[in-house]
């Protein structure tokens, strides 16, 4: 089985030499080099989303935030929204896993945030340390997670899109009832500031630079999941399951992964969001957010990981840009939400996706014309 | 006498009342292709979905030996059965070369943990995927396609590209379903050369086709349906000659 | 035994409530295959538009709510025209996403048109109470028990018997098929939409004097009534209903004795149960031709 396969390598297998010396002793160093460092050997076909570009995105996401954001936002309120913006984007994420990737329609992220924040709370009262409490948080949203894919295993589409919703509601009445776990009528207050390596994060400012760090690590999971069997065998199950389960993929194990790990996702947000406001309540993880998360990711795009990260942007910012018209709000969303699903289910990275390949068109019919 | 791969007998088929297919069995021996011809609604993809799986059937299913319940596909995909479907079935947002690498047998470091814990382990497999997929699209002329996404092919490239998906899964049957539908004379008879070359390989066939030429120069043995029934079963020649395939095609005196 | 007689008055009062807001919700379902989101927020509209009839024009209470209930028939046919008729093609999910939008901006404007503080909608009936047995039954529960009979007489008589229902049953079973044979799909939808928001209308007015009609009001009981009817099997009235009643006696009975916090929660619980082990049969799922 030889590893390179490049159809126009000459048939003795041996590498083009371009007859300047210099040059082929550099490219056969090359070579060796990328043989040792495991790199795949030029001329190897692989799938496109296996390009450097995913990488690169993500380390220019990281690098252009953590230099953009504090010089452009300077005020406390600024600080706070950029946030809010990165701890929902991580739930966006989730949901894009469980949505975008799965393709299956889940009502219960918001419920699962609120698991992983009350989780968290509850071991942060109890005098764990904060990393080990966001991580049971992030944990017990991931076993709810576990045992509600298990029971909706068999679901089609829309059942399982009802059987989260009717976990969801399950949710809101436990959150304010059951008062030993989540505090009296689901009110959990006076939860300390995150510390890490004996640093406390106790300004936004600070919160900022965790934050950021958490969301370019799950940006970095996301990638490897995409360049992986698992990414294509998640599109494969998503659009076709029936003819993938005739080719012999788990679709079923598949579904179940990408749901509870996007659950996790939520519940991680869920959590540093408790211990970062300090309190929780059951209100804050209502069907306000629960809308948002779908605006997020529906108008930012679901075919990209990007696309709730654009779209939780829009989300924390809106309501500023709309200060005046505070009770249109709803009218606004819905009617965007509405116009998203109708034109560019896609979402605005759809539509850039689009506009470039027409950019591409023009350009190349300007060349010839 | 080489060994026989494929056999399944008393297959029945219900939807509602309806009897889609009524006893019905057939045997294939490796390296050989058994054509299915009939009339319009005469059980041949419904046949093809019981014995790959996607509906309920009763019936016996023997593969290499081995007794294969009916009604599930990952059952009858684990059993070696790969089925083709009438309609192209490319997933539009996958690349050619990731639709080929979705049907692949070798599920190794294919899981979540391998990709985020075991990733220098999971690239080399992944390589050694990738040249065989590669090697598939070469196999039906689609290599310079592989990094396009399905969705910019033809009708005919599509069918193709179903066709290298169903090699690159190294089955034990390959059930295609229509696989001429759509194509001129010429890719016709390409893919004629191909599927021949594949039973070559030792792999057992199973087609459903219209196309007479096609059927009687891929097909070593022939069976005819009609109306989920059995009419006539036997090699080219003496199937052409029976009278009762005459009548199933046209239609007998009484039935005007 | 006052206790039970109020408790189980109550389950039936409240089991008509969830089937006066299911009834609505699985006629659209039924003729058009929508799962509307949006019907919630009808029902608080239907609420809102008595109150303004009633309190803003001045109207008595009945011919108020009688022209809630036609305004909404109305508003009915504007969302098939303008959110569903475009999305008649598309996936699913689609649709559901485009239901949900709807009834973010139907609760929103409301919120704008009439602002958002928590008001009282007064019933025909008045505030008065049924003394039987020793215990007491406001009047507006027994009234809500008998219209809801009422409603899904008619309804069950509809769909036997008229030819709107035969065209929705037939819709309902294979709708290529259907409009093969002469259904005309454009007028049973919108009639269904027309019926389905006046229906909406009437539970809101019947159910709002009861509670405080608030933004949130119908989402609830929408929510409720869908969760009850699918437990007892979505595809039809009669296991609608009973899923209703299922759950109306749980809940008032189970939840009045023991469980009382966790009440709220029972339809719910029944609908994940019922989902989870019998998941195929509940909702019709298009098995592509392959």
């Amino acid at each position: 089985m030889t590893d390179t396969h490049n159809p126009a390598a000459p048939p003795d297998g041996a590498t083009e030499r371009t007859g300047v010396p210099g040059l082929d002793a550099a490219s056969g160093r090359l070579d060796d080099l990328r043989a040792r460092l495991g790199a795949s050997p030029r001329g190897t076909v692989k799938p496109p989303v296996y390009g450097r570009h995913q990488y690169l995105g993500v380390l220019a996401f990281v690098a252009v935030t953590a230099v953009a954001a504090p010089n452009l936002i300077t005020s406390a309120e600024g600080t706070n929204l950029l946030d809010l913006w990165l701890l929902y984007s991580l739930a966006g994420i989730g949901f894009y896993w469980i949505f975008g990737l799965g393709g299956r329609f889940a009502f219960c992220q918001t419920t699962m945030m609120a698991v992983g924040a009350y989780a968290s709370a509850y071991t942060i009262e109890r005098g764990q340390p904060f990393w080990l409490s966001a991580l049971c948080g992030a944990a017990a949203a991931g076993a709810v997670a576990a045992v509600v894919g298990l029971a909706l295993a068999r679901a089609q589409h829309f059942a399982f899109a009802i059987g989260t919703l009717a976990v969801s509601q399950i949710g809101m009445v436990v959150f304010s009832r059951t008062s030993e776990f989540t505090g009296v009528n689901g009110q959990v207050t006076g939860l300390p500031y995150a510390s890490l390596f004996g640093h406390t994060f106790d300004s936004d400012r600070g919160a900022f630079w965790l934050f950021l760090g958490v969301l370019g690590l799950a940006l970095l999971l996301g990638v490897f999941l995409e360049r992986s069997p698992v990414g294509r065998e998640a599109v494969a199950a998503r659009d076709g399951e029936m003819v993938a389960r005739t080719a012999g993929i788990p679709v079923r194990r598949v579904h179940l992964m990408l749901y509870v790990l996007g659950s996790v996702a939520g519940g991680l947000s869920g959590a540093l969001l408790a211990n970062w406001q300090g309190f929780v309540g059951v209100d804050q993880f209502g069907l306000d957010l629960g809308i948002g998360i779908f605006l997020m990711v529906i108008l930012g795009g679901a075919g990209s990981i990007w696309g709730p990260v654009l779209g939780a942007g829009f989300y924390v910012w809106a309501p500023k840009l709309l200060s005046d018209f505070k009770e249109y709000q709803g009218v606004v969303y819905g009617a965007l939400l509405l116009v998203m699903i109708m034109v560019a289910p896609e979402g605005l990275i759809g539509l850039a996706g689009r506009a470039r390949a027409l950019l591409r068109r023009v350009g190349k019919g300007g060349a010839h014309g | 006498m080489a060994d026989t791969v494929l056999e399944a007998s008393g297959i029945r088929v219900s939807f509602g009342g309806v009897r889609a297919v009524d006893d019905v069995g057939v045997t294939v021996a490796e390296g050989q292709v058994v054509g299915i011809i009939g009339p319009n609604g005469s059980g041949k993809t419904t046949l093809l979905n019981a014995l790959s799986g996607v509906v309920p059937a009763t019936g016996s299913l023997v593969v290499d030996g081995h007794r294969v319940r009916l009604g599930g596909p990952e059952r009858s995909r684990r059993a070696g059965l790969v089925r083709m479907f009438q309609q192209p079935q490319p997933y539009r947002y996958l690349t050619c070369l990731e639709n080929v690498l979705v049907a692949t047998p070798d599920r190794r470091a294919s899981g979540l943990g391998a990709a985020w814990l075991a990733r220098p382990y999971m690239l080399r497999v992944e390589r050694a995927r990738w040249a065989s997929a590669f090697a598939a699209l070469e196999r039906v002329g689609l290599a310079d396609k592989a990094r396009l996404p399905a969705a910019v092919l033809t009708y005919g490239e599509q069918r193709l590209l179903d066709v290298a998906r169903g090699i690159s899964a190294c089955p034990r049957v390959l059930m295609l379903d229509e696989p001429s539908a759509g194509l001129n004379d010429h890719e016709t008879t390409e893919l004629l050369v191909l599927l021949r070359a594949v039973a070559a390989d030792g792999v057992a066939l199973l087609v459903i086709d219209h196309k007479i030429d096609f059927i009687d120069a891929l097909c070593d043995r022939i069976t005819v349906l009609e109306t989920g029934r059995i009419v006539a079963e036997g090699s080219p020649a003496q199937v052409w000659r029976d009278r009762r395939v005459m009548d199933a095609y046209l239609g007998t005196a009484h039935d005007a | 035994m006052a206790t039970f007689i109020a408790l189980f008055a109550g389950a039936l009062a409240y089991a008509a409530v969830l089937t006066l807001a299911a009834v609505g919700f699985l006629l659209l379902y039924k003729a058009t295959g929508v799962v509307n989101f949006a019907h919630g927020d009808l029902l608080t509209l239907g609420g809102f538009l008595a109150w303004w009839a009633i309190d803003d024009l001045g109207w008595p209470v009945v011919p108020g709510s009688l022209l809630a209930i036609v305004l909404l028939a109305v508003v009915g046919i504007v969302l098939e025209r303008v959110a569903y008729a475009p999305l008649r093609k598309r996936p699913q999910m689609t649709v559901i996403v485009a239901t949900l939008a709807a009834a973010l901006v139907i609760r929103a404007s409301i919120g704008i048109w009439q602002g958002s503080e928590p008001r009282r909608l007064p019933g025909p009936l008045g505030d008065g109470a049924w003394h039987v047995a020793g215990a007491a039954i406001a009047w507006q529960r027994v009234l809500i028990i008998c219209v809801t009979a009422v409603v899904v007489g008619v309804l069950v008589y509809v769909f036997r018997c008229t030819s709107f229902g035969r065209q929705v049953r037939a819709l309902a079973a294979d709708p290529d098929a259907a409009q093969l044979c002469g259904v005309r799909i454009r007028r049973v939808s919108m009639t269904a939409w027309a019926l389905s928001g006046a229906l909406a209308a009437l539970a809101g007015i019947l159910v709002a004097p009861l509670t405080v009609l608030d933004l949130n009001f119908g989402f609830a009981i929408m929510l409720g009534g869908m969760a009850a009817a699918v437990a007892g099997g979505f595809g039809n009235l009669g296991g609608a209903v009973l899923g209703c009643l299922g759950v109306g006696l749980i809940q008032q009975l189970l939840g009045g004795y023991v469980l009382r916090d966790y009440a709220g929660a029972l339809p719910y619980v029944a609908l994940f149960l019922v989902i989870a082990l019998r998941p195929q049969g509940i909702f019709k799922t298009h098995a592509a031709r392959l």
